[in-house]
């Protein structure tokens, strides 16, 4: 007399006898199989790790494509540069005469008010003509 | 995560396991075959980054699954057969008589030694019992007992309780035991 489980392994046992004795046909398709599954795994791994390599790649193509989307940015960015300097280099070149325009009002005998006077030239000249 | 060599050693492991499994489910070899290729290529497309450890219980929740599309999809077949085919062959019928397995032993060889032939002989009917067995039990049995799984792993690949794994698989060893013991085998104790 056995035990449930005693009678469940000899029956195992002989289950195991049926596995050694499969056709040839069988154990190559299965073997084919087998190659088909590890070699999908290994095609998986492989693209895996490409990608893990093309990670700095990425970056560089995202930026990439960042300019690529906002390629009028760059000349706008530029002209607005190039105005800006323009604007710097006026306002140097302007500021050293306004300040020689007050050394000399200040430094003249005449009041500033005469300068501002339109007739005022042309009476000086008449009387030195004189 | 597994290497490809870890999962040719597992599937070698098991590969011949899980064709007479899937044969003794859907009784016929090349869709055995076919069923067996395509868990394996599940299993490696759909868990590339499961560990090992985790391969038999997704190995066998697959090939179960996998039977289960491949009857559904035989019924389908064999509703529209039934429907339009005048010819109703009635092979459907899954009262198969191990007798007749028996009479056709592919291993029945007058060289081979009587203990080899008695050994093949009690294999055949085990095996035709096994393939009558209903698919909850042979399930069960084969989980639990074939791919060595306890009762909690059983219950799991099954999606089931671990009473109804006792159940199913006390069921299918009284069936087995108790069809030896009609070919003249030992009688199985009582617990």
């Amino acid at each position: 007399m056995k035990t449930e489980h005693e009678t469940a392994k000899e029956i195992v046992s002989l289950l195991d006898d049926s596995t050694a004795i499969l056709d040839r046909e069988v154990l190559d398709r299965l073997y084919a199989a087998r190659m088909k599954a590890v070699g999908n795994l290994a095609a998986q791994k492989q693209a895996a790790s490409a990608n893990g390599a093309d990670g700095l790649g990425h970056v560089l193509r995202l930026f990439g494509n960042y300019m690529h989307q906002h390629r009028l940015l760059m000349p706008t960015v530029m002209i607005a540069s190039a105005a800006l300097v323009a604007f710097i280099v006026t306002q140097q070149m302007v500021q050293p005469s306004i300040e020689q325009g007050d050394a000399f009002l200040l430094g003249a005998e005449l009041p500033p008010e005469a300068f501002l006077d339109k007739g005022f030239d042309t009476w000086i000249a008449r009387t030195s003509q004189r | 995560m597994a290497s490809p060599q870890e999962l040719s050693d597992f599937l070698a492991q098991v590969e011949r396991r899980a064709f007479k499994q899937t044969a003794y489910a859907v009784r016929d070899d090349h869709a055995a075959l076919d069923i067996v290729q395509d868990a394996m290529m599940k299993l490696s497309e759909k868990y590339p980054d499961r560990p090992v450890t985790e391969y038999p219980m997704l190995f066998q929740r697959i090939l179960q699954n996998t039977m289960k599309d491949y009857w559904r999809r035989q019924k389908v077949r064999n509703l529209w057969t039934t429907l339009f085919s005048s010819f109703g062959s009635g092979n459907d019928d899954d009262d198969t008589d191990p007798l007749e397995i028996l009479g056709g032993d592919p291993d029945n060889d007058s060289d081979q030694p009587e203990a080899r032939l008695q050994r093949s002989q009690t294999l055949a009917i085990i095996e035709a019992a096994i393939k009558k067995l209903p698919a909850r039990q042979r399930e069960a049995f084969i989980l639990r007992y074939w791919e060595d799984m306890d009762v909690a792993e059983t219950a799991a690949s099954m999606g089931c309780s671990q009473g109804s794994v006792k159940t199913h698989c006390s069921r299918a060893v009284h069936t087995l035991a108790s069809t030896l013991e009609k070919y003249g085998f030992s009688k199985q104790r009582q617990q």
